[in-house]
């Protein structure tokens, strides 16, 4: 309880210096904030444009004063206004926001399915056919790259064989291709998690013992092995979230996929400041309530760690 | 026995005819429908439309600026200004006033009438959001603006300026929204209320970041489209798009950025679509700064222009889809053909100046020195632009050769724009603007304290006189004056060695063979739908 406690106070900590990490970096970034209104706004730099812009935006005010301005927009979940649209960046959050959870939660899912059976069975046999090839499979996605990955389904998928959407969102049938490739990292790392955990819980004296008791087999790995097997699952679970994020950037862009990600993206290329400043802090908030649910759970599942991190 | 025979004849083509008609009308459905399909055109675009508001800049999307929206008059080939919503104009002799009349058949999509007083609110809005367009002399100089009846208007300008006609054919800002696309409050800078032009395209549908649909205009004065229907779906990726084209969701892709050079060598191969190359528009050009101490002696600076090899680089780098470039301008900008001769790639010629200028290959060393300084200069570009790294990789292989060093600076473009506007730069890659910004926009910004081609002359002994002869140019309101001074000033750039052409770029467009009647407009944001069609 001390410890979620603990990390609850924590929290809040962590999202202030990250925002204004974020804040700080960003203002003093290379070029200065009117050039990158210049060139995200496609303005040519004349004296008098850049003392519109200047005013316009505020970047004559002294810097504290922005930021207070800022914390107190971020804290309101509004984040200012997006400095190319012009429009309200919590709105376009909200806007964009189900799409990416649409994919993620795919994604994530989909990561799930295959990976604990996978994993499951690999452990129980070490060095069989499934355990080689999850290995093999594991190395060649993990050395993918995302984007490499997502051309290859698009070409095999959509192109060859015609099955499958190429782009964009719509039905279920266009979610498939982005939902793999955003998948396909996690998948890997998943089962070769399980499987290690797997393994390493049949070497446990209380399995020898449960099997010398003449427990079924079935009723040993469902209730007793994959509960303690599936541990660090959910402290990978807390990290898979911030991967499927920063995943997203990629395989949104590639699929033309409507979300944050891409958003988040293009916010980059314009150098839209305040966009780029808010999705940081947004990911950061996700990331940081995942791990603190994914410790809450693993507390939960397995009393050991609150016993040990007790005084 | 013959109506006998006809009686038969009818009853044996009963249940033909029977038949018939619903075979008929099947086909005509088909025919119907694959109409209706037929006149649709998919594009792909690698950004969001925006909010296509004709006064303001990104995130709105020129071409999308350009199907809604028309200007008083149109950029015509070789330079010549077109007719457009103004039937005719005329200049004052002072060259202070300019009054058009305009067409008096012109709509806007909803129907209310283009007009004086339409024009008038336009152009106070475009005028409130003076300080946005200060890089206009049009708009800087534009004293008042005042309706002469309901259909003719006359702006006032303080001084003259050669460059107005060129301006008003520019896609943005001054363009005409209805009326009723106004926003009750406020002045457009900060917002429209729908987009509604004159133009051919309605835009009937957007989803912002997924797609706009653009419906053809039937209230439209002049020729219409034969597509009904254009679908513009943005796909940021350009492997998607070229998927996307090979799968057939999309029919066109137009823009060099939107297929890569590569690519569209590739994509010639491809028989499913069509592949087009525009004639010369921008010209790529590596601007030499003579502010800076060493590029301050002009013997350097034309050691630099007779090192680089361009017909290699358009070979090897352009992939001979530019031509190679020896002026600022492409040829057929009006008033630049002024018969410089071109600078031919002689290293020889190189080392010899810089011997003269006294940076001396000492054996052992690969870079010159003089006075144990060396022969370093930077190279600024974008990083994100991948033909300026490219081109620069091959500047500093081929300076190299002759012992120069050249460092470079690719970085991000908000970062590259401040050592542009802070001269920190010995060399600097830039796009010229193309027409229609060419020659008078374009030049006159080299007068401008916060543009690189002004920053790079600073070092040059004649800079007051490029001022005055700038100044002259932009001022001259016969035609002959206007060739004069542009003859002065690529005489002068010519001379003092200060730019590097390398190329003139073009524009690349692909299209799938179910269309026909694709051609280039002159300006490069122009996308002429209209005259595309169904085979």
């Amino acid at each position: 309880m001390r410890q979620v406690t603990r990390r609850l106070i924590l929290a809040p900590l962590i999202l202030w210096a990250t925002s204004t990490l974020s804040f700080l970096l960003l203002s003093l970034a290379p070029g200065g904030l009117e050039s990158s209104l210049l060139h995200g706004l496609g303005l040519q730099p004349t004296p008098e444009t850049i003392a519109s812009l200047r005013s316009q935006f505020g970047l004559d005010r002294p810097l504290l004063e922005r930021y207070g301005e800022w914390l107190v927009s971020a804290l309101r979940l509004e984040f200012g206004r997006s400095y190319i649209t012009g429009e309200p960046i919590g709105a376009d959050f909200a806007r964009l926001m189900p799409a990416t959870v649409e994919l993620a939660a795919a994604a994530l899912a989909l990561s799930l399915a295959v990976s604990i059976p996978v994993g499951m069975v690999a452990g129980m046999r070490v060095g069989g056919s499934l355990d080689l090839a999850s290995r093999l499979l594991a190395i060649g996605v993990t050395a993918l790259p995302g984007f490499w990955l997502g051309y290859l389904l698009m070409y095999g998928f959509s192109v060859w064989l015609d099955l499958l959407p190429l782009s964009g969102r719509g039905s279920w049938a266009h979610l498939v291709l982005p939902a793999v490739t955003l998948a396909a990292g996690q998948t890997a790392l998943f089962a070769r998690l399980l499987r290690n955990s797997v393994v390493g819980e049949l070497r446990q004296p209380y399995v020898r013992f449960a099997r010398a008791r003449g427990l079924r087999r079935r009723h040993l790995f469902g209730r007793h092995v994959l509960r303690n097997a599936g541990l660090p699952l959910w402290s990978a679970l807390g990290v898979a979230v911030g991967g499927l994020l920063s995943g997203a950037v990629v395989v949104e862009t590639v699929f033309a996929w409507p979300g944050m990600g891409r958003y988040f993206l293009s916010a980059i290329l314009t150098r839209d400041l305040p966009v780029v400043q808010a999705y940081v802090c947004c990911v950061a908030a996700i990331v940081v309530a995942t791990n603190l649910i994914a410790d809450i759970v693993h507390a939960a599942l397995d009393p050991r760690i609150v016993t040990q991190a007790a005084p | 026995m013959s109506s006998l025979h006809s009686l038969l004849r009818a009853v044996a083509r009963i249940p033909t005819r029977c038949l018939s008609i619903p075979v008929f009308a099947f086909c005509l459905c088909l025919a119907v429908q694959t109409a209706a399909v037929g006149h649709e055109l998919r594009m792909a675009w690698n950004a969001d439309v925006g909010p296509s508001n004709p006064h303001m800049y990104q995130p709105s999307q020129m071409f999308a600026q350009d199907l809604i929206y028309e200007g008083l008059v149109n950029y015509g080939p070789g330079g010549r200004i077109e007719p457009h919503l103004a039937e005719s104009w005329a200049l004052s002799e002072d060259g202070r006033e300019l009054t058009f009349v305009l067409r008096r058949d012109v709509v806007f999509s909803d129907g209310t009438p283009f007009d004086a007083k339409a024009v008038l609110l336009n152009v106070e809005h475009v005028l409130a959001n003076r300080e946005r367009h200060a890089w206009m002399e049009f708009i800087r100089q534009m004293d008042k603006v005042d309706a002469v009846d309901s259909h003719t208007v006359r702006f006032s300008l303080k001084q003259p300026y050669s460059g107005s006609l060129q301006e008003l054919s520019l896609i943005r800002p001054l363009r005409f929204l209805s009326p009723s696309g106004f926003r009750e409050t406020g002045i457009t800078r900060d917002g429209i209320k729908a987009p509604i032009g004159t133009g051919r395209w309605i835009m009937s549908e957007y989803r912002k970041d997924e797609y706009a649909v653009f419906l053809r205009n039937d209230r439209y004065w002049g020729t219409k489209p034969t597509l009904s229907r254009v679908v513009v779906r943005v796909m940021p990726d350009v492997e998607t798009r070229l998927l996307a084209l090979e799968r057939g969701d999309i029919d066109l892709l137009f823009g060099d950025g939107l297929v890569g050079l590569e690519a569209f060598v590739r994509l010639r191969q491809n028989r499913s679509v069509e592949t087009f190359v525009s004639g010369p528009l921008f010209t790529r050009i590596v601007q030499l700064n003579t502010s800076r101490p060493l590029l301050a002696d002009i013997k350097v600076r034309q050691a630099i222009l007779s090192a680089v090899d361009k017909d290699s680089i358009v070979k090897s780098l352009l992939l001979d889809l530019e031509p190679r470039a020896d002026g600022l301008f492409s040829p057929g900008v009006p008033f630049t053909d002024v018969g410089l001769p071109p600078v031919p790639y002689d290293p020889g010629k190189t080392r010899a100046l810089l011997e003269e200028a006294g940076w001396r290959l000492t054996p052992g060393q690969g870079i010159r020195t003089r006075s144990g300084e060396r022969l370093a200069l930077t190279l600024a570009f974008a990083a994100p632009n991948t033909v300026a790294k490219g081109l620069a990789e091959v500047l500093q292989a081929y300076l190299r050769a002759v012992g120069i060093e050249l460092r470079l600076h690719g970085e991000d473009p908000a970062a590259t724009m401040r050592r542009q506007r802070a001269g920190d730069f010995d060399l600097m890659y830039g796009d010229s603007w193309g027409p229609p910004y060419e020659p008078a926009a374009f030049i006159n910004t080299m007068r401008s304290p916060t543009q690189p081609s002004a920053i790079a002359q600073t070092g040059l002994p004649m800079k007051a006189d490029i001022d005055r002869v700038i100044a002259s140019a932009m001022a001259a309101t016969s035609e002959e004056r206007q060739r004069e001074m542009y003859r002065i000033l690529l005489t002068t750039f010519h001379e003092q060695a200060i730019h590097l052409p390398i190329s003139h770029a073009v524009n690349l467009a692909v299209l799938r063979r179910d269309f026909t009647g694709f051609g280039f407009a002159e300006q490069q944001y122009v996308i002429p739908l209209e005259r595309i069609r169904r085979r």
